[in-house]
């Protein structure tokens, strides 16, 4: 359902790394980031989330996943060696803490806490679509 | 059982939680470093526990003043009034980046789009 709000164009998606368990998501998160500089973010977002790839958490898992979708193996590796979104990372850490998120799923819309049922979720969407609209009117 | 037996048995589960502690403890993480057990990830992970600190002190004052106003964010709302069963999934947009939508790293959707939904998650 809110990807029905994002396709018709009434809200934009953004995704943030909130890690809270540790290591591995803290690399798996890098490995995102490592592969969004070689424009396949949400290829690694998706493998990561949706479809389970617990051995993907790890270094050569990455790897197969950047094989995988036929990324250049040597700049990966070398972003990874370099940890090269550290700060990247950090920067949403701190802006989720600066966003009062203590846990995960949060959402946020428009900057404003958002709520966790979709049904909840939806309304604050429409509402805040349609304030900006009177604001901009 | 007889004592002896009893006393045999307890000290031969000792000796294997002795050695168990001493492989956990010892060379095992040395010699197989993680990819990702850097000194930079740690000093990363100090900073990030420092602020879940953080994060946790402003989580209890907002809770303090939300209390002292009334004011109870539908967040909470949904927690307390157990709507679990609606509760989102992460990844509420997955495979979106591949139907069409024009999408940037990690945002997805019309750049000009009134509202920014954002989602803070963890893979795991």
């Amino acid at each position: 359902m809110i990807e029905e709000a994002v396709r018709s164009g009434l809200a934009r998606y953004e995704y943030r790394h909130f890690i809270v368990f540790g290591a591995a998501s803290q690399f798996a998160a890098m490995a995102t980031e490592c592969a969004g500089d070689q424009g396949a973010w949400w290829e690694f977002k998706d493998a990561y989330m949706l479809e389970g790839l617990a051995r993907s958490f790890t270094r050569a898992g990455a790897l197969d996943l950047a094989r995988a979708e036929g990324l250049d193996l040597d700049r990966f590796s070398q972003c990874l060696d370099d940890e090269a979104h550290a700060d990247r990372l950090l920067q949403m850490r701190q802006q989720a803490i600066a966003d009062g998120v203590t846990g995960t799923p949060t959402f946020r819309v428009n900057d404003r806490p958002g709520a966790r049922a979709i049904d909840a979720l939806l309304e604050q969407i429409r509402a805040a679509a349609e304030a900006a609209e009177s604001a901009g009117s | 059982m007889t004592r002896p037996l009893q006393l045999l048995a307890i000290a031969g589960v000792l000796l294997l939680i002795s050695v168990i502690s001493a492989c956990g403890s010892g060379g095992g993480a040395e010699s197989q470093p993680s990819a990702t057990e850097t000194p930079s990830s740690e000093r990363v992970y100090r900073q990030a526990s420092i602020m879940q600190q953080q994060a946790d002190r402003v989580s209890e004052q907002l809770d303090a003043e939300e209390e002292q106003d009334g004011s109870v964010s539908e967040h909470r709302d949904a927690e307390a009034s157990g709507e679990d069963a609606e509760v989102m999934a992460s990844g509420s947009i997955d495979f979106g980046h591949r139907i069409g939508l024009p999408f940037s790293r990690n945002v997805v959707g019309d750049p000009d789009a009134p509202v920014l939904f954002v989602e803070y998650s963890d893979y795991q």
